[in-house]
């Protein structure tokens, strides 16, 4: 090449830079949001009557526009975009600059949008605020499911405006979900563990045709076919919804970190501590009489309520540390008066035998036995290449079986026979409950399941 | 024109362009630099609603370095708690209706103005207004006189 | 006035580059360019000779410290911010995602650009003596290079990222003695966490440029000193490299006259004979002295030109095509193929195969090869029709690499296995 034409050629490179360069520098200068910005001020201007506040208002300054949620881990930049969200005024106009109505009392400057809403907070263009977004787990909720980010702090158990948590909580304890699963570190691990299922990017659709048709969604799993309706299937993916392990700032829970008595009250009677313990004389000689307990006990200990082990012969349950905090509130001033009237409100109490095998059902029903064994412990659940094809029914435990035996299995552990040694294993197996269930929880399971084999067998 | 003029302008017009495309783009690196977000308090806020405000006593709200005066019953003004000497946060105290600055010994009577210590100024008095939802804004932004209140009716 | 003029003739005290004089002192005189000749070979400007890798590598790396400073404004190194800093760069900074991308791309590409440059002077013979240690500089620049984009692969704090680093530190490992004590000193700890992160933001940052800029320095230096660049083979039938033993000739650089008269001034002597000491000793003998050329303004038109194809491209890049960021760290989560930076791939297909061999005893025999060519090869010939043996085993080493990495990237799966890349998973 000749020196003239090197000397061209780097002085039209050099004017192509200078068009790259001007043309990055416009590309950054021309974000998807200031168009919006610019419409919302000329909306906002052309509504206002004053000529002074109309020309100041079409001057604003555009600027991104966020809210800073330290308490809740997160950065909403959404009014960047949505201007009108807190002005009343502009109840009618088109979106995004709607107002939002039926906010009080979450207050956009104290929860920001995607507390309730999903979607990614910190971006400035639509497809990457909205989604769907390949990599941000938190997906923007349809308007259907949006009440189930309620759920995030109301922990509470009748959440106003979404029956649909209570209902799911209820389906959760009847059908043994924590059989197979962790719910916020309760349960057992053949299932994954769904204290996060908020966070980890899956759609109501998804999920809804998850409880539907498991198989369906995931060709391996060994989620047995629950059978549910439409309106569990609706309510259970609520629930998921709103489960998450993200921290937040304690004032954003509903339930106070100082647990009250009133609170401790209602769990005392929820969870029937009636039928063992008494007030003052008043209640059930099983236990021992909780008068007073808080000052002959360290807080430290009383904290472990329903722990395994927490205190012989009394059964095991799952309680959140609020929820422990709770009833020590309560027990430090309840009194004879408290428990007559828990009483009162008590269905009356079963004898002594049936109070032990309905307490075993319970149990069964708490930690999920239901899940893999049927309800009712009657069986059903498909576990292919295990022998007889079925995780087994235990009504009839009593004949195969003695109690020491099936108190073995249960703290043990049991991988089910295969019926063909060749093919996989199949994928539902007795875990082992040693770790979380006391022996006397076992008792009690066993009591119930005993009380399952019919009186009127033939004996042969 | 000739072959060595025109090879000349080719000369002069690459030089133009680099030499803009420097400039272009040192601006733009200096726009790279200035913040377009805070991860601070911003300047302007709101409040609370009137009704959270007892009369009498300034609120401080501590993470926006700003006392609510309510010294009327329907008088609303902002002042800055930080202190004009050195920049700590000033305290009020209702025995004697006066800030105190812990650091250096300044101290303010309740209408901001120095009456002892080492501060040069007084305190700043802030715009307040009423937001469209019900809430007292504050605009650090803007600071007007020490009378300036705004009334709210209730 | 006389005062602005004294403020300017104290800045700028060369003459004007309409004079030969003024053209060689600015090159000379000047901090930046004077570790250009004065005069260079027109040889050395055929594109198809270096097509300019050395020159592109440098710019590459002249862009990503640039970014990377610029970058460093912004990101803070804590698993607590990373991910969110990422997010703000690409959302709420002016030209924040811009500068993102510049980054990454620039990054890849000087990883190809500086192996391509080291093929081309392997393929040239440019590593033979005197340029021995020229070339050993050269390969410790290459594992610089690898090791600052390995550090810096860390930094956004995603899914890729994490994982990444976790394969590619557990592949280290294997080496015997060193291996898990070395992963521990790089990781602060026995995971990828806190520690590790700032560890690998103070490599990426402040220790591997400074090795490597250091480095860049001796190798330019070493390129004068060594003589210049090599000449190209092709030209190497008119003259050859002095035999061994013989004392080398000096070159007489020619001294264009002064203008304005015969006599030659004494500065521009001065030049001369510095001129003729740097290049004595080691320079072939150029056989026709019109085909020298000066730097000014011949090799920096060129040079320019260079940079200004690479800037642009790497404009064109990091407008549009957007720096990958999966989701947050997560390392309960493991993605499954979990795979290590593009340029290790190869490594991991290797350790697929064998942990210790592929892992270990193949990297370090490759670099251990790299390392004694120079040695090993002490035959005076440099063209390429005469070294057919050892390029072809070069070329076929580099092409091994190439596929292992294709391999690594596209066709394997879940659980290493192969799969066809069009296959949906």
């Amino acid at each position: 090449m000749t020196e003239h034409r090197i000397a061209v050629l780097f002085s039209l490179l050099s004017i192509a830079t200078l068009g790259l360069t001007v043309a990055a520098i416009h590309q950054a200068n021309t974000p998807p949001w200031k168009p919006y910005q610019n419409r919302f001020y000329a909306l906002a201007a052309d509504r206002e009557q004053d000529d002074a506040a109309s020309r100041a208002l079409r001057n604003s300054q555009l600027e991104i526009k966020q809210i800073l949620l330290p308490g809740l881990q997160r950065v909403d930049r959404c009014t960047t975009c949505h201007l009108g969200v807190d002005d009343p005024t502009l109840a009618g106009v088109p979106h995004p600059f709607r107002f939002h109505a039926d906010l009080e009392p979450h207050r956009s400057a104290r929860f920001g949008c995607t507390i309730c809403h999903g979607g990614q907070g910190l971006a400035t263009e639509k497809m990457a605020a909205h989604g769907p977004v390949q990599n941000w787990l938190e997906p923007r909720l349809p308007k259907r499911y949006l009440r189930a980010s309620c759920g995030r702090c109301h922990h509470e158990g009748a959440i106003p405006g979404a029956p649909e948590m209570q209902h799911a909580r209820r389906i959760v304890g009847s059908r043994g979900c924590l059989g197979c699963h962790r719910l916020k570190g309760f349960g057992n691990t053949i299932g994954p563990d769904l204290s996060n299922e908020a966070r980890h990017e899956r759609s109501p659709e998804w999920l809804e045709q998850h409880f539907r048709d498991p198989r369906s969604v995931t060709p391996t799993s060994p989620m047995p076919d629950f059978k549910f309706s439409q309106r569990e299937i609706e309510a259970l993916t609520f629930y998921l919804l709103s489960l998450t392990t993200q921290p937040m700032a304690p004032y954003y829970l509903s339930v106070p970190m100082l647990p009250t008595a009133e609170q401790g009250r209602t769990l005392f009677a929820e969870a029937s501590c009636i039928s063992c313990h008494s007030i003052q004389g008043v209640g059930s000689s099983e236990g021992p009489d909780l008068h007073g307990v808080t000052q002959r006990r360290s807080a430290r200990w009383l904290e472990r309520i329903g722990h395994r082990e927490f205190c012989e012969g009394m059964p095991t349950f799952t309680f959140a540390p609020r929820t422990a905090r709770a009833l020590v509130s309560f027990l430090a001033v309840a009194t004879k008066k408290d428990a007559r009237a828990i009483l009162e409100e008590r269905i009356p109490t079963l004898p002594p035998d049936d109070a032990l095998t309905d307490a075993g059902r319970r149990t069964t029903l708490h930690f999920g036995c239901v899940g893999c064994h049927g309800e009712g412990l009657n069986g059903g659940t498909p576990n292919p290449n295990s022998q007889g094809g079925e995780v087994p029914a235990l009504i009839h435990l009593a004949d195969d079986y003695t109690r020491g035996e099936v108190a073995a299995i249960i703290r043990r552990g049991k991988t089910p026979p295969l019926e063909d040694p060749k093919k996989a294993a199949p994928p539902l197996y007795m875990p082992t409950w040693r770790n979380i269930l006391a022996d006397e929880d076992i008792d009690r399971i066993i009591a119930y399941a005993w009380s399952l084999l019919p009186e009127d067998t033939e004996a042969w | 024109m000739n072959r060595r003029s025109f090879f000349f302008s080719w000369a002069k017009a690459g030089a133009a362009a680099l030499w803009t495309a420097g400039i272009a783009g040192t601006a733009a690196a200096v726009k790279f630099f200035q913040p377009m977000v805070s991860y601070e308090p911003p300047l302007s806020f709101k409040a609370g609603v009137p009704e959270d405000f007892p009369v009498g006593t300034p609120t401080l709200l501590p993470e926006e370095n700003t006392f609510i005066v309510r010294d009327r019953e329907r008088g609303f003004r902002a002042c800055s708690a930080v202190c004009t000497h050195l920049g700590c946060t000033v305290r009020w105290s209702s025995g004697d209706q006066r800030f105190y600055c812990p650091c250096h010994g300044s101290v303010y009577d309740a209408e901001g103005k120095v009456i002892d210590g080492p501060a040069p100024r007084p305190l700043d008095w802030y715009e307040v207004t009423m937001a469209k939802d019900g809430q007292l804004q504050v605009d650090k932004h803007r600071v007007v006189p020490r009378d300036k209140r705004l009334i709210v009716e209730s | 006035m006389k005062l602005l003029r004294d403020i300017w003739r104290s800045y700028r005290r060369r003459d004007s580059v309409a004079t030969t004089k003024g053209k060689l002192q600015l090159v000379v005189h000047s901090l930046w360019l004077h570790i250009h000749p004065a005069k260079v070979h027109r040889s050395h400007f055929r594109l198809t000779y270096t097509w300019y890798l050395g020159f592109v590598s440098f710019y590459l790396f002249l862009i990503l410290v640039a970014t990377g400073v610029a970058l460093m404004f912004y990101y803070r190194p804590t698993t607590a911010f990373a991910y969110q800093d990422m997010k703000d760069l690409e959302f709420a900074v002016f030209l924040g995602k811009f500068t993102r991308n510049m980054h990454r791309w620039g990054a890849h590409a000087m990883i190809i650009v500086v192996v391509l440059h080291m093929y081309r002077v392997y393929f040239t013979g440019s590593y033979k003596k005197p340029r021995q240690l020229n070339w050993v500089i050269g390969v410790a620049l290459l594992l610089l290079t690898l090791l600052l984009s390995f550090t810096g692969y860390l930094l956004p704090w995603d899914q890729l990222a994490f994982w990444a680093i976790t394969v590619g530190t557990a592949i280290g490992a294997y080496t015997p003695w060193l291996g898990p004590k070395g992963r521990e000193i790089l990781l602060g700890g026995h995971t990828v966490g806190d520690a590790a992160l700032i560890r690998f933001y103070v490599l990426h940052c402040v220790a591997l440029p400074t090795l490597t800029t250091l480095l860049i320095m001796l190798h330019f230096w070493r390129i004068r000193k060594d003589g210049g660049l090599s000449p190209p083979p092709s030209n190497l039938r008119e003259f050859e490299s002095p035999a061994p033993g013989t004392r080398p000739v000096a070159v007489a650089i020619p001294v264009a006259p002064h203008p304005g008269g015969t006599a030659t001034s004494a500065s521009a002597r001065a030049v001369a004979v510095a001129l003729e000491e740097v290049s004595e000793a080691r320079a072939p003998r150029y056989a026709e002295d019109k085909d020298i050329a000066f730097s000014y303004p011949f090799a920096f038109y060129r040079e320019g030109i260079a940079f200004l194809i690479t800037f642009a491209l790497m404009i064109v890049a990091a407008m549009y095509w957007n720096a990958p960021l999966e989701e947050l760290a997560n390392p309960a989560k493991t993605p499954n193929p979990s795979k290590a930076p593009w340029y290790f791939l190869g490594v991991q297909e290797l350790v697929s195969y064998s942990a210790l061999i592929g892992g270990v005893v193949a990297p370090a025999l490759m670099v251990i090869a790299l390392l004694v060519i120079p040695y090993l090869d002490t035959r005076d010939v440099r063209a390429p029709s005469k070294r057919k043996w050892g390029i072809w085993i070069f070329t076929l080493v580099t092409l091994a690499n190439v596929v292992f990495i294709v391999i690594g990237t596209f066709f394997r799966g879940e659980g290493w296995k192969l799969v066809w890349p069009w296959a949906s998973p």
